[in-house]
């Protein structure tokens, strides 16, 4: 099973790459993308 | 064309004429690049043209060049090209990264000294705002990193956005995971509001339905003091089609507690992907 992907812009240089999220990265997409406790 | 020395009695060819004419209308030979480059004499009175899909770098020393002279720079990749001091020192106005369609004259005003002027994308120096980054939305998340604390605020303005499923948007800066938030919609007359929640993620969208069309979404995030070290005031405001599908106005204000400078936001879709939309970054001053 793969992850989602996810788009990376580098402010200071301009380089864009997207990329499959590490397993550590979607652990913690998976963490933060919830709606407020109180739903 | 490049400098030349010009003897006593030496002729000057039509070709050498037509050449000379063209760098003083502010034109001249371009020498194209493809690659970080580091300037050299035979440059001097000449176009250096960046063209690379990737960051690069010109770079500057001392002990190449005179007084008076001048090498035109121009970046015509999609990569960002940043006019680089090596054993020089160069100023500016504005900045010396230099994005795509950007350019200027580099000015040498002694053998080591040299000024980047005329430069398009110049950063606001106050009261006005610099775009620092922009883009097409793709994927289930957009990193922006690397922010630099050159600014007072932030503002990230997402447009046309819509999901590949019936999906929210959330929002990170940094790796912080626990915000404080208020949050209210207005959804065809009626308006919800919640209290406040602590330790709670920062979804930016009061719920995870925003419809799959494009419809025109757009939203508005403001981060102040982003570079100083107590929490971080963040305002969001949404509007959005829902699945219904009706229209959806909602705001989330709320802190991210810690005590570092943010140097990178992250919004991510709740399920599925970006079909569409784009982003822009401005800095505040």
């Amino acid at each position: 099973m793969t992850n989602p992907n996810i788009k990376i812009h580098n402010v200071e240089t301009g380089e864009v790459i997207e990329r499959e999220m590490t397993d550590a990265e979607f652990a913690f997409y998976t963490q933060v993308n919830q709606l407020p406790k109180s739903e | 064309m490049a400098k030349q020395t010009f003897t006593t009695g030496q002729v000057l060819t039509a070709a050498q004429m037509t050449s000379l004419q063209q760098t003083a209308m502010g034109g001249g030979s371009t020498t194209a690049k493809t690659t970080s480059y580091v300037l050299t004499a035979a440059d001097a009175g000449t176009v250096v043209q960046m063209n690379a899909a990737g960051a690069t770098t010109i770079t500057v020393n001392t002990g190449l060049f005179a007084a008076g002279d001048t090498v035109q720079i121009q970046n015509i990749g999609a990569g960002v090209c940043t006019v680089t001091a090596g054993t020089a020192t160069v100023n500016t106005v504005g900045s010396l990264a230099l994005s795509q369609y950007a350019g200027g004259d580099l000015y040498f005003n002694t053998t080591g000294a040299a000024f980047l002027y005329g430069v398009d994308s110049a950063a606001a120096s106050g009261g006005g705002m610099t775009v620092l980054a922009s883009g097409s939305l793709s994927g289930a998340a957009l990193s922006l990193s690397s922010i630099s604390g050159s600014y007072n605020d932030l503002q990230l303005v997402l447009r046309d956005f819509y999901p590949s499923s019936a999906a929210g948007i959330s929002m990170v800066v940094n790796s912080i995971s626990d915000y404080n938030i208020i949050r209210n919609k207005l959804v065809a007359g009626t308006i919800t509001q919640d209290g406040y929640t602590a330790n709670s993620a920062f979804s930016i969208t009061y719920d995870n339905n925003i419809n799959t069309a494009d419809n025109n979404s757009s939203a508005i995030i403001d981060i102040s003091d982003y570079a100083s070290s107590v929490n971080k005031n963040i305002r969001t405001t949404v509007s959005y089609t829902n699945s219904t599908p009706a229209k959806v106005y909602n705001t989330v204000i709320g802190n991210a507690v810690m005590g570092a400078a943010v140097t990178s936001i992250t919004v991510n879709l709740s399920v599925g992907n970006f079909s569409g939309g784009t982003y822009i970054l401005y800095g505040v001053k």
